[in-house]
C-alpha cells in the first residue's frame, strides 16, 4: 500500500466517523431507578410465591369441597367453613395483583364481587349449564356465592344440612358447590400458569413507561385495586359514604358470615403494604419497589420536603391502625357507630390521593382506568 | 513527500467540507423557494406559534382560512349535542332533524351558547356534513352514509325509553346512558362512528393523502389561498377551534378545550399528541416554501398519530368492559368502544379495513343479546386483534 493511498484510507475513516451520531454513553440506571430490577423482584419475590402459597391453599378448600359435596355431614360442613374463611383471608394476598394474567383473566370477577347475588345462585343451581362467563353471573360465584351457600342459606347447622341433603335439590346443590370451586381452580391454575411461564418475561422486559408497559400496568391495576376494591369495596359503599350517606351494610364483604369482615380487610391492607414496600412473600425483607422507585426519581412534598414515600408510608399506618381498631363484625358496626367506619373511609381516601395524584405523577404514569372525557 | 503534504492538506480540506455537508442534518436547513410565497424559516416556528401568524401575504394579510374545516366541527358538535337531549332532557328525539343536520337541510341548527355555536351561520354556510363521511371509498361512501342515517332512526326510536331501565332485552336507562334491548348506546356509536368516518377519513386519507396533490402555484379566484394550502387548513380546522391544538398541555391535564378526535389523541396517544400541533405548522409552512418532501413527510406522521390514538381508545375501552363495576360503566365503556371500532376501518395508514372491523364487531356483539352476553374471552379477541393490527 503506498503512503497516497494509506492516508487516503485513513482519511476515509475519518470522515465516515465524523459523521457518526454522537457515542451513545453506556446505558446506566441508577439504582433505584432500575425497573427491570424493580420487575423481577415483583415478580419472582412477591406475586409468583404469593400466587404459589395461595394455590396450595385453594387446593386444600377445593378438596373440603369436595368433601363436603360428596358427604353433606356436620363434620364436613365445620372443616369447609373453617377452609373457606382461612382461603378468603388468604385470597387478599392475591386480589392486588390485577395486571398481566389476573387483569386478562378478569380473574377477580370470578372470585370476589360481593354482595352475592342469591336469587341469580338459586336460578344457577337448577341450571347446569348457566353462563357463568358474563358479567351478570359475576355475583353468583366466588367466594362471596359461597358466604351465602355455607352461612345463609338457613338459619341454623341443621337446616342447612338439610340444604343439601333435600331430596330433590340437594344433589344440585351440592354439583352448584363443586361446579363454582371447580371453575374457580381453573381460572386460578390458568393466571398461576401463565406467570409460571411466558408471562413473566413479558413482564420484566416490558420496561417501559407506555401504556402497555409493565409499571403502568402495575401501578393502574395496585391504585385501582386500592380505590375500588378496598376503600370502596370494603368500607365506602357499605358505610354509604359512596352513595350519599345511605347506609348499606348488606354490602359488607363477608356479609352472611358477619364477623370476618375485619380480618379480610386487614389481610388485603396488610398485602397492600407489603407490596408498597416491595416485601418479600416469604422472607419479609424488602428489595426494590415502588418505595425505592419514587426515593430514586427524588419524589418529595414541596413545601415540607418530606419523601413522598414516607408519607404515603405514614398515611398507610395511620389508616392500618384505624383499620385494626374496627370490630370483627362491620354489618353490626354500620348499624351502630357507622362514624368510625366514616373515619377509615376518610383515611382510605388521602391514601387514594396520594397513590392515584402524587404517586402516578412523579412516576410518569397515566391512570387508564377512569373515563376522562365525560361524555 | 512534498506531494504527500500537498495531497494530505487538500484531501484534509475536502474531508472538512464533505464532513460539515454530511453532518448539515444537525444545522437549520433552508429551503430553496419554489413556490409562490415567501420561504419560511422552519427555526421561526415554535410550539406555541398560533396557526395564522407566519402565513401571510404580500400585504401582510393572513392566508390562512380555518372556517370550512371549523363550520364542519361545530356541524358536528351541533348534532352531537342534540344527540344529548334524549338524557339531558328526558326528551324524545327527531331522527328526520338529525338527517338534516346531518346534510344541513331545512335550516337545522339552532344556537347553543355552551359551545358557541351560531345556528343560523352553520345553515348558510352552504356545507354540510354529510358529503365529507367516508369520502375516500368513493362510490362506497354511500354505504356508510346510510349506516349512520340509519343510525340516527335507531337513536330517535331508543330516545322514546328515557324513562325506562335497561335489561336484557329491555331498552332504556342505565346510570345516566340510554342503551337499546342489546345494551347499545347508540348516541355512543353515532358520535365513535363520526370521529372515524368523518374526522379521520377526511383529514388522514384526503386531504393529507390525495389532497396534497392539490395544485400549489395558483392563488383560487375571490380568495387568498391556494389549493394545497385550504386543503391543509381545512384539515387542521376539522380537528380542533384552537389557534394552538393542546396548547399548555401535559399528560395528566389537557391545556385546550378540544372535542372528538382532538381530545383522544391527547388521551390515547400520550408519545405523539404533543408533536401534532408542530406537525401541522412545519407542514403548513413547508407549503408555503413548496417543500413537498417535507409536507409529506408532516402528514405521514401526524395520520400514523391520529390512528394510534383510535387504536389505543378502542382498545382502552375494551378494558373498562373489565374494570367496569357496574353495567351502566361497562355498557358505556361498550358504547364508545364498538363505536372505535368500526372507525379502526379508515385507519389506512395501519391496513385496517370494513372487514378488519366488522370482524371484530361481529364476534363481540352479534349474539342474541348482544352486549349482555360479552365475556372476558371477547374482549380478549378483540384487544389482540386490534393491538397485532396497530402493533400497540
Amino acid at each position: 500500500m503506498t503512503n497516497q493511498s494509506l492516508i487516503s484510507a485513513l482519511l476515509v475513516i475519518l470522515f465516515i466517523f465524523s459523521c457518526k451520531e454522537k457515542p451513545q454513553s453506556p446505558k446506566q440506571v441508577e439504582n433505584g431507578k432500575d425497573r427491570e430490577a424493580l420487575l423481577i423482584h415483583y415478580a419472582d419475590s412477591l406475586i409468583i410465591p404469593a400466587y404459589t402459597s395461595f394455590q396450595s391453599t385453594f387446593d386444600s378448600f377445593q378438596s373440603k369441597v369436595n368433601d363436603f359435596a360428596n358427604q353433606p355431614n356436620q363434620n364436613n360442613l365445620m372443616a369447609l367453613r373453617t377452609t373457606w374463611a382461612n382461603t378468603y383471608i388468604q385470597w387478599q394476598r392475591v386480589e392486588l395483583f390485577d395486571f398481566g394474567p389476573a387483569e386478562y383473566n378478569t380473574l377477580r370477577n370470578f372470585f370476589n364481587i360481593y354482595p352475592a347475588d342469591t336469587n341469580g345462585i338459586h336460578a344457577n343451581i337448577s341450571n347446569s349449564s348457566a353462563n357463568l362467563d358474563v358479567p351478570a353471573a359475576y355475583a353468583q360465584q366466588g367466594f362471596p356465592a359461597f358466604d351465602y351457600l355455607l352461612n345463609g342459606v338457613a338459619n341454623n347447622d341443621v337446616n342447612t344440612l338439610n340444604f343439601y341433603t333435600n331430596a330433590s335439590l340437594g344433589t344440585q346443590r351440592c354439583a352448584y358447590l363443586k361446579r363454582l370451586s371447580d371453575r374457580m381452580g381453573l381460572l386460578l391454575n390458568t393466571v398461576i400458569s401463565d406467570w409460571k411461564g411466558s408471562y413473566r418475561q413479558t413482564f420484566i422486559s416490558k420496561t417501559g413507561l407506555d401504556l402497555n408497559a409493565s409499571t403502568s400496568l402495575m401501578v393502574n391495576g395496585i391504585v385501582l385495586h386500592y380505590e375500588r376494591f378496598i376503600r370502596s369495596g370494603k368500607i365506602g359503599i357499605p358505610s354509604g359514604v359512596m352513595i350519599n350517606g345511605i347506609v348499606a351494610p348488606e354490602k359488607v364483604e363477608a356479609y352472611y358470615k358477619k364477623d370476618l369482615s375485619l380480618a379480610l380487610a386487614q389481610s388485603a391492607h396488610q398485602a397492600y403494604i407489603d407490596f408498597f414496600n416491595g416485601r418479600s412473600f416469604q422472607t419479609k425483607t424488602e428489595g426494590p419497589s415502588l418505595k425505592t422507585y419514587l426515593d430514586a426519581l427524588g419524589a418529595k412534598d414541596q413545601a415540607s420536603g418530606q419523601l413522598l414515600s414516607q408519607i404515603i408510608n405514614s398515611q398507610l399506618t395511620l389508616t392500618d391502625n384505624k383499620l385494626n381498631s374496627l370490630p370483627a363484625n362491620f354489618y353490626q358496626q354500620i348499624i351502630s357507630n357507622n362514624s368510625v367506619m366514616n373515619d377509615v373511609y376518610t383515611e382510605m381516601q388521602t391514601v387514594v390521593r396520594l397513590l392515584k395524584v402524587d404517586m402516578t405523577s412523579a412516576m410518569s404514569i397515566t391512570i387508564t382506568y377512569t373515563d376522562n372525557d365525560g361524555d | 513527500m512534498k506531494s504527500i503534504q500537498r495531497y494530505l492538506i487538500a484531501s484534509l480540506l475536502i474531508t472538512g467540507v464533505l464532513t460539515f455537508s454530511a453532518c448539515k442534518k444537525e444545522t437549520a436547513e433552508q429551503p430553496k423557494t419554489k413556490g409562490i410565497r415567501t420561504s419560511i424559516n422552519y427555526n421561526d416556528l415554535t410550539a406555541t406559534t398560533p396557526y395564522k401568524n407566519l402565513f401571510l401575504d404580500a400585504n401582510g394579510d393572513t392566508i390562512v382560512d380555518l372556517s370550512i374545516g371549523n363550520t364542519r366541527y361545530k356541524m358536528f358538535q351541533a348534532l352531537n349535542y342534540y344527540l344529548g337531549a334524549a338524557v339531558r332532557d328526558s326528551k324524545a328525539l327527531d331522527s328526520v332533524l338529525m338527517k338534516n343536520m346531518f346534510a344541513n337541510k331545512g335550516n337545522p341548527f339552532t344556537d347553543i351558547s355552551s359551545l358557541n355555536i351560531n345556528g343560523n351561520a352553520l345553515n348558510t354556510s352552504g356545507l354540510q356534513f354529510r358529503s365529507i363521511v367516508a369520502s375516500s371509498l368513493n362510490s362506497n361512501a354511500e354505504t356508510e352514509r346510510i349506516r349512520i342515517e340509519k343510525l340516527f332512526g335507531d337513536m330517535a326510536r331508543l330516545s322514546t325509553h328515557f324513562a325506562d331501565t335497561a335489561a336484557k332485552g329491555k331498552a332504556g336507562k342505565v346510570g345516566t346512558y340510554l342503551a337499546d334491548a342489546k345494551g347499545i348506546e347508540i348516541a355512543q356509536i353515532i358520535q365513535k362512528s363520526l370521529i372515524g368516518a368523518a374526522q379521520l377519513d377526511y383529514i388522514s386519507n384526503v386531504l393529507l393523502n390525495a389532497g396534497l396533490d392539490a395544485d400549489n402555484t395558483t392563488i383560487i379566484t375571490g380568495k387568498k389561498y391556494t389549493a394545497l394550502e385550504q386543503n391543509w387548513d381545512q384539515a387542521y380546522g376539522f380537528l380542533t377551534t384552537n389557534p394552538v391544538y393542546l396548547k399548555g398541555s401535559t399528560d395528566a391535564v389537557r391545556g385546550t378545550s378540544e372535542s372528538f378526535l382532538g381530545s383522544y389523541i391527547w388521551e390515547y396517544n400520550k408519545t405523539d399528541y404533543a408533536k401534532i400541533y408542530p406537525a401541522f405548522l412545519k407542514g403548513r409552512a413547508a407549503i408555503a416554501n413548496n417543500d413537498m418532501n417535507e409536507v409529506r413527510a408532516q402528514a405521514q406522521f401526524i395520520r400514523t398519530a391520529m390512528e394510534k390514538a383510535l387504536a389505543n381508545a378502542a382498545v382502552g375501552y375494551l378494558n373498562k368492559w373489565k374494570t367496569g363495576t357496574t353495567d351502566a360503566a361497562r355498557i358505556h365503556a361498550m358504547g364508545e368502544g364498538l363505536g372505535f371500532i368500526y372507525s379502526l376501518r379508515f385507519c389506512q395508514v395501519n391496513g385496517a379495513s370494513a372487514s378488519f372491523s366488522d370482524n371484530i364487531l361481529n364476534n363481540l356483539i352479534n349474539s342474541q343479546d348482544g352486549y349482555w352476553d360479552l365475556t372476558a374471552a371477547k374482549i380478549n379477541a378483540a384487544s389482540t386483534a386490534i393491538t397485532s393490527q396497530f402493533n400497540l
